[in-house]
């Protein structure tokens, strides 16, 4: 009897029902569909707390720790659920998998990786600084390197070995104290700071951490991107999740999938001092982790033939020398936050441009375009003798129109340039990416706004076009390394703060030359169709 | 068990692996215990699919303490009993069996199995429901029959009877005929 009951039990036990594919197939479907519905891909801050929460209990805190120390002593990448879409361990919890990078990065005790900022304009056109820097980090003590190169779009993530080193800061202690050599050799000088009780011992990678920790509030998933040849995945976090910062601050970080760690920082949409609507990039990539960094590097190494000086202070005395003594003039401070503030709101703008020459000591133009002009498209009308000559328009596409005011990553990142040339029926299309594009005819605008308050000569009144206006002059020798020859003038309505006309005065050899932007009509309707390229039926396509 | 509840922490935060994983897990075994309660393929497939459709539903506030395993098979149990009730059915003589193994045999049959296990399931079908759902969570669910007892909120005893004349039951309709 007992032999049978246990047969039956057996039997009982070993009873085996399993879906078919399509039955699976079909439960699947129904269960990942509610789920879809009940979450979004959103990765809510209530996950931060979940670490905490199971953690309470000290039988999962052993398992959890179980776990963890047979993974270390295995030697093995810790993926929980290892069989199943094993390589998107990132849709998975943020506290699991942010704690095995934690778990990495604690390992690590130097750190080497780049820096460099682009900068960006509201209105899409991108620069990206000629300088960066490497830094080699170690526990208390830091050497930063930065070089010099000729970039652009085309070449940024490029190691270029024209790359010219410019300036050494060595950062190590003594005593509680932090000293700093400045090496630079731009210049070939160097200083030694001290800063009191300015010594520092932190981990090298207590940012990477930082931010490993700041994923379970990531706001969304980027697409997989490829960074320094690996395949990485980004999150997308606001800046105001981890303090007091303004919600257009973005952070992006990318972690390479295989192994895990940043491969990238990217933080979006900082300020810049003195300018008021372009904003920089910073980013940080070319991470190498368990960098064997020669003791001796973090030593500094003073040429024979420095002198002791600020760099700072060589560079002035060497422009004052190249470009003369900078003059700047008294302006109002309330003026400039109000051409800023009156620029800030403004949608679309019809103006003029006029490039002229100097003729007996009269201007004459010889060129005349109009200008239409929104945020993202444009279009321009170009006249000779006062007969249209050449119609173009610039339509801008990209992925995101939001957030970010330019994403230099944006794949989809375009702007097609359609010219109509009228004089020989024809037309033609260019399209230009993110890497080498025309720029917003406002960005130029803009940047020149911005010197308002390192003006040469103020202008506090003058009547333009029969408006009451003020302005300022800007030697262009201010930025760059521009000549002294080439000026700019900027006039704005004492009543909107917009401008009125700007001039832009250059010399060349045959004598001075004058780009006059005028009859401004700002925050104007322009109906749709605007941005159409308008192309006449017996047009035919350029021959390249 | 700890991944289990790795699982669980996974789930309630909002991960489709985890849920995907719990899934794969346990859907066969839920399916199993569902088809030994109620003998009927539809109605199985209907029970474990409701079940994580609930399950998924739960998401950031469900809560449990015990385990992921047992808590599904309550789950299926309680399920299958609300659907027999509600629908009036009646499980499957082992003659009609015959028939759903027939269907169960076709090219793109949902619900896979061997015949042992039909047989099982259809035996245990003639039993009534209670001693079928103690057989079920005792054996096939491994559960304690103290914690079956709380669960039908009866008497260890009465759990004890059940699950005795449920065996004594099985045995005289699968007598020499089981391998």
């Amino acid at each position: 009897m007992k032999s049978l009951d246990k047969k039956i039990q057996n039997a009982i036990k070993n009873m085996s029902f399993s879906a078919g594919p399509e039955l699976d197939k079909d439960l699947w479907a129904e269960t990942s569909r509610t789920h879809n519905e009940f979450h979004t891909i959103e990765l809510t801050s209530d996950k931060q707390n979940m670490w905490r929460i199971i953690m309470k209990s000290k039988m999962i805190r052993y398992s959890a720790a179980a776990v963890i120390f047979l993974i270390i002593l295995g030697g093995i990448t810790f993926r929980p659920f290892d069989s199943l879409n094993k390589e998107q361990w990132w849709l998975g919890t943020p506290a699991v998998w942010g704690q095995e990078i934690i778990m990495e990065l604690d390992n690590i005790e130097t750190l080497v990786y780049r820096e460099q900022y682009v900068f960006v304009s509201p209105y899409g056109s991108t620069h990206v600084s000629g300088t960066w820097r490497r830094h080699y980090q170690a526990k208390d003590r830091a050497v930063i390197e930065m070089y010099y190169e000729h970039t652009d779009e085309d070449t940024f993530g490029d190691v270029k070995p024209d790359s010219i080193l410019q300036n050494v800061t060595y950062n190590f202690p003594d005593g509680n104290d932090l000293i700093s050599y400045n090496l630079s050799y731009e210049h070939e000088c160097y200083s030694i700071r001290e800063l009191e009780e300015g010594a520092y011992k932190k981990d090298p990678v207590e940012d990477l951490r930082f931010y490993v920790n700041l994923l379970v509030k990531a706001d969304r998933i980027m697409e997989m991107e490829i960074f320094d040849g690996k395949k990485c995945i980004g999150f997308e976090i606001s800046a105001a999740k981890y303090g007091d910062n303004p919600p257009d601050w973005i952070d992006r970080i990318w972690l390479d999938i295989q192994t895990k760690l940043p491969v990238r920082i990217e933080k979006h949409g900082r300020p810049i001092t003195d300018r008021t609507w372009a904003t920089s990039t910073e980013i940080q990539d070319q991470f190498i982790y368990y960098a064997d960094i020669p003791v001796d590097l973090f030593e500094p190494k003073i040429p024979v033939n420095f002198i002791y000086a600020e760099s700072s202070d060589i560079q002035k005395a060497k422009e004052e020398m190249e470009k003369g003594q900078m003059v700047y003039a008294e302006v109002p401070p309330e003026l400039v936050d109000a051409t800023a503030q009156a620029m800030n709101s403004v949608g679309n703008v019809i103006f003029w441009q006029h490039i002229g020459i100097f003729q007996d000591n009269e201007l004459k133009y010889i060129q005349s375009r109009e200008q239409l002009v929104s945020r993202y498209d444009w279009q321009e009308n170009v006249y000779f003798n006062e007969e249209l000559q050449k119609s173009q328009w610039f339509i801008t596409s990209q992925s995101d129109f939001g957030k970010t005011s330019f994403d230099f990553n944006d794949k989809n990142f375009s702007i097609a340039q359609i010219i109509v040339n009228h004089n020989r029926h024809t037309y033609k299309t260019t399209t230009y990416n993110s890497s080498s594009h025309p720029d917003n005819p406002l960005d130029r605008i803009i940047f020149l706004i911005d010197w308002f308050s390192k003006a040469d000569i103020f202008i506090e009144n003058e009547e333009i076009d029969g408006r009451e206006c003020y302005g300022f002059e800007l030697s262009a020798k201010k930025y760059g390394t521009n000549p002294d020859t080439t000026k700019h003038r900027l006039w704005f309505d004492k009543q909107t703060n917009l401008p009125v006309r700007i001039e832009d005065e250059w010399l060349e050899d045959d004598g001075p030359r004058m780009i006059v932007k005028d009859q401004f009509e700002w925050d104007v309707e322009l109906p749709q169709e605007t941005f159409i390229p308008d192309i006449p039926t017996d047009y035919t396509p350029e021959e390249e | 068990m700890i991944e289990d509840e790795l699982l669980k922490w996974k789930f309630k935060s909002g991960s489709i692996d985890a849920l995907q994983r719990i899934y794969e897990k346990y859907r066969d075994y839920l399916l199993t215990v569902s088809m030994a309660i109620v003998n009927d393929t539809s109605l199985a497939e209907d029970i474990v699919h409701d079940v994580f459709v609930t399950f998924t539903q739960s998401g950031k506030s469900f809560k449990l303490r015990g385990n992921l395993k047992g808590y599904l098979t309550t789950c299926v149990v309680n399920r299958c009993r609300d659907r027999l009730r509600s629908y009036k059915r009646r499980p499957l003589s082992l003659d009609e069996n015959v028939q759903l193994q027939s269907d169960m045999e076709s090219p793109d049959r949902r619900l896979i199995s061997d015949e042992q296990s039909r047989y099982i399931a259809g035996a245990m079908s003639l039993l009534p429901y209670d001693q079928r759902e103690v057989i079920a969570l005792h054996i096939n669910g491994e559960m304690k029959l103290s914690e079956i007892a709380r669960l039908q909120n009866v008497s260890v005893s009465t759990v004890k009877g059940r699950y005795r004349y449920g065996l004594k039951k099985l045995r005289s309709v699968l007598n020499g005929r089981l391998h």
